[in-house]
């Protein structure tokens, strides 16, 4: 083993030299232009995306070699075992990855830690197992369809993408990940047989290579639905969106009228004797607008950032969140000198955040920054179990506070003698519901009128059809007091506020095994999501039920013509089949991308 | 003869690619010791045969053993008893020969590296070499050199002179015939070289579509197949049985046939030859006989 190990090992060095110069060379360019271990999610995502590639081009090299019957034979006609045989393989290229990718990933971020005052956390170190632990799987994956006879079984690699490639803390993705690794190592390890032209034997191996595709398959098969929908939407003469705005005033002004008509919308279907006399006043006046634009707040020891630093212009110094010990650490981005830290209480600051801020807030607290003094000032705290959903807004005199359970309005300080003290609250109105909602207010004469709109977009995206939004129309008095004037359902209304869900709760009519399997993860973890996702087993349009039922009964009676004749074990057959018909359609195009039909019988 | 003193035994073997044939109800069983070559066109089956004994091939039916083991179940302990040299000669290029004989050495306990100098000092290899130095004969003499050196019980060669020159292949035969008479080791040589398969079968085995057509020493099946020259007035009567090949030359139609007697002369008399004589054939012009029979040909229009 040891032999066949250095015989791998001397067939690549050279390579795998040169690509780790090359790479180190690569970080230390980066490092000139931008603050490369600080960089947000998206470039380390991009990142990782080559060093995923660097692994499995190795493994198409590597492994893709011995593809040659002639080769192959060499390799395994040994007096060792095939599970060695992998295992020197896969320790070859662990080494190699580890030459090209982590060392030059740990030379990097030691140097910048010991020798700049750019903040480098235990988070970081952790990260570049992962990225080794990542571009190993793409070896993985690799190997493995080198080694079976469908090419397909490459969608292996969907397993770790969907379950494990998660905005969550470092130290609790280690269990993912490794589950994933042993997953493809399993499924790899099984490929290194003589005979790799035979099926898959064991039943276990079967359904571990089928359900990464399967995964695969449903994703996709669901978001071409998604494009069907909204290409069939285009199509129509009539489209909520098509209205074309040829300038950022005719954009201000529509959506100033549009805010307007959302509310007579809302007090259309009111029965309160007063609602006359709002949708009277509601032309004339100005509304403001919440909504919950904040996707997530930042988890300690993340695995990416997602608040960037912040950044003073006046004293030009560059304020780096330190996860570890949960204060900024200034630095003066020109000189590189250090330029202190900056705690709960300011600049100078020894105290640690409770949570990791974004936007000058957390979670759960929400503070205002004195420029002049440099001191920070905790404006509004929630009570426990309550966190934004939406950035603050300030209009109307007030300062507006969009949060998981209400809207928050309160005053602004006009004494002019503590312009940071915490803020006095002057009305409140319970916003609780299905989704975060969007808030549109209106100063009335007497009082204030609230519209609290919940809208299935996030989870409903393209499907909005089937499920209605829900409008509430609140009438808060002058004393504070909120009262309900009017309420409406509505189906079809398009709201979208950042990205649709991967796998929302649209999805399960495809698959719901596979949807509550690839939405686990997502409910699980933590990501410091505003709204967190329900697993949901049931599903939110009874008619789903329906549809879910049919694509199992057609897979099955599909699946059992697609093997009718074929050459098989029949215990192998009802695998198929209690799959096909457990798991509906994405069970199915993996039996045609795994199963040869062979010659018929 | 008992059942342990075959290495290689099938049974109604069967293997398809798709409609096609590969092997037909092949049942064979060769005996420990003494070199048994497998003759057969191209497409006979014989690499198909190798890749099933080997464990790196499914049969579509049938069963095969080798060495007394299921040959769908080798395990590690099995594959170092049966050395394998294929016409690539497949050796790591990146390695030196001193590193690839270090890793051979290691896996099998019973190397002889007495074995290994005598048999690769006749290909005038340096250790320090890289595989992909060497020349494809030097490269055959290595890979022989390590699979005798391992002392298998059974060594398996699929044309491994092919591209080989006069020089290469006469060292790599002699060495192949050496080293059956100084070991227990038994050989399956598989070739299209008939001058190679007469210098050292002591076993033939014929291939056809995939059956086994014959089974016998060399001397023996040559001696089935007869030369007869006969004059005609005309043509050959297309009656004649056992012909394996016609061919006229000079005004004589030289025939072939196979399992004929005396009485074929007789025969020849009857159907009108004016005057025939009886001449003996070599291994090779026996082969291609036999197997011109059988060999594939675009059909008439």
């Amino acid at each position: 083993m040891k032999h066949l190990f250095l015989s791998e090992w001397r067939r690549f060095r050279r390579y795998a030299f040169a690509v780790g110069i090359a790479h180190a060379l690569a970080l230390l360019l980066l490092s000139r232009l931008v603050n490369l271990v600080q960089r947000g999610y998206d470039d380390h995502a991009a990142m990782l995306f080559v060093y995923m590639l660097i692994g499995l081009v190795l493994a198409l090299v590597q492994v893709g070699s011995y593809r040659k019957p002639s080769q192959w034979l060499w390799l395994m006609h040994r007096p060792l075992s095939p599970p060695r045989i992998f295992a020197s393989l896969a320790l070859s290229a662990l080494a190699l990855l580890g030459v090209a990718i982590l060392a030059p990933l740990v030379v990097f971020v030691v140097a910048t830690d010991v020798f700049t005052a750019q903040v480098v956390d235990a988070r970081h170190y952790a990260a570049l197992l992962h990225v080794l632990a990542y571009s190993m799987m793409a070896w993985l994956a690799g190997a493995i369809a080198c080694t079976y006879r469908r090419k397909a079984t490459i969608a292996v690699l969907a397993a770790p993408l969907l379950l494990a490639l998660h905005l969550a803390s470092v130290w609790v993705l280690f269990v993912p990940v490794a589950l994933c690794l042993a997953w493809l190592g399993w499924v790899a390890l099984h490929g290194f047989r003589a005979d790799r032209e035979a099926p898959i034997a064991r039943a276990d191996v079967l359904v571990l290579v089928a359900l990464p595709l399967q995964l695969l398959a449903f994703v996709v098969l669901f978001q071409l639905s998604k494009a069907g929908l909204e290409l069939a939407d285009l199509l129509k003469p009539r489209y909520p969106t098509k209205t074309v705005l040829a300038t950022d005033t005719d954009a201000d002004a529509f959506m100033r009228q549009f805010r307007r008509r959302f509310l007579l919308d809302g007090l259309a279907a009111s029965r309160d004797p007063r609602a006359a006399e709002w949708r009277d006043q509601v032309p004339l006046l100005e509304v403001a607008e919440v909504i919950p634009d904040l996707e997530r707040f930042p988890v300690r020891h993340q695995i990416g950032t997602v608040a960037p630093p912040r950044w003073d212009e006046l004293r030009r110094i560059e304020w780096t969140f330190s996860h570890d010990d949960m204060r900024f650490h200034g630095r003066d981005p020109k000189s590189g000198e250090d330029r202190g830290t900056w705690g709960e209480g300011g600049a100078g600051s020894t105290r640690p955040f409770a949570r990791v801020p974004a936007f000058e807030m957390t979670r759960d607290r929400l503070y205002a920054i004195d420029p002049a003094t440099q001191r920070e000032h905790a404006l509004v705290r929630l009570p426990a179990g309550e966190w934004f959903t939406g950035r603050p807004v300030r209009a109307l005199d007030h300062l507006f506070v969009l949060t998981n359970r209400r809207v928050l309005a309160y005053m602004e300080n006009r004494d002019g003698l503590s312009p940071f003290a915490p803020l006095r609250l002057d009305w409140q109105v319970q916003a609780e519901g299905d989704s975060a909602p969007a808030v549109n207010i209106a100063e009335l004469m007497d009082g204030w009128l609230v519209s609290v709109f919940h809208s299935p977009s996030r989870e409903f995206a393209s499907y909005e059809f089937l499920v209605p939004s829900h409008q509430r129309m609140v009438y808060v008095d002058g004393a504070g007091k909120s009262q309900v004037v009017a309420e409406r359902n509505e189906r079809g209304h398009q709201f979208a506020i950042g990205g649709a869900a991967l796998v929302p709760r649209a999805a399960w009519w495809m698959s719901p095994p596979l949807y509550l399997l690839a939405r686990w993860p997502n409910v699980v973890l933590d990501e410091g999501l505003t709204e967190p996702v329900p697993l949901a087993a049931r599903p939110a349009v009874p008619g789903f039920w329906a549809v879910a039922a049919g694509l199992m009964v057609l897979s099955l009676a599909l699946g059992a013509c697609w093997l009718r004749g074929v050459p098989m074990q029949a215990s192998r057959r009802r695998l198929w089949l209690v799959l096909c018909a457990g798991l509906g359609l994405p069970a199915l195009l993996s039996l045609v991308c795994l199963e040869s039909r062979g010659p018929r019988r | 003869m008992n059942a342990s003193e075959y290495v290689v035994e099938t049974e109604n073997l069967d293997l398809r690619y798709g409609r096609k044939q590969a092997l037909n109800r092949l049942t064979l069983r060769i005996p420990r010791g003494r070199i048994h070559a497998i003759v057969g066109a191209n497409g006979a089956g014989k690499s198909s045969l190798f890749r099933i004994l080997l464990g790196f091939q499914s049969p579509t039916g049938g069963r095969a053993s080798i060495l007394g083991h299921d040959c769908a179940r080798l395990t590690e302990r099995e594959r170092g008893r049966i050395g394998f040299v294929n016409e690539e000669h497949s050796v790591p290029a990146w390695l030196r020969v001193d590193e690839v004989v270090a890793m051979q050495r290691a896996l099998y306990p019973r190397w002889n590296e007495a074995r290994f100098r005598s048999v690769v000092g006749h290909f005038h290899v340096l250790p320090e070499q890289r595989i992909a130095e060497l020349s494809r004969g030097e490269r055959a003499g290595v890979n022989l050199a390590m699979a005798l050196a391992q002392e298998p019980e059974l060594l398996i060669l699929d044309e491994p002179t092919l591209g080989l020159d006069v020089v290469a292949k006469r060292a790599f035969l002699e060495i192949v015939l050496f080293s059956v008479d100084d070991t227990d080791a038994t050989i399956l040589y598989c070739s299209h070289q008939m001058e190679e398969i007469e210098r050292l079968a002591d076993n033939l085995i014929l291939l056809e579509r995939g059956e086994l057509r014959c089974m016998a020493p060399p001397d023996e099946f040559c001696e089935r197949v007869q030369l007869w020259i006969a004059e005609f007035p005309f043509v050959v009567p297309d009656d004649l049985p056992g012909v394996l090949h016609v061919q006229r030359i000079d005004g004589l139609f030289h025939c072939l046939v196979l399992d004929q007697g005396d009485e074929f002369g007789a025969l020849l008399e009857a159907r009108g030859a004016r005057r025939h004589y009886r001449a003996p054939v070599n291994l090779d012009r026996a082969v291609n006989a036999f197997l011109t029979r059988g060999h594939a040909a675009p059909e008439a229009a």
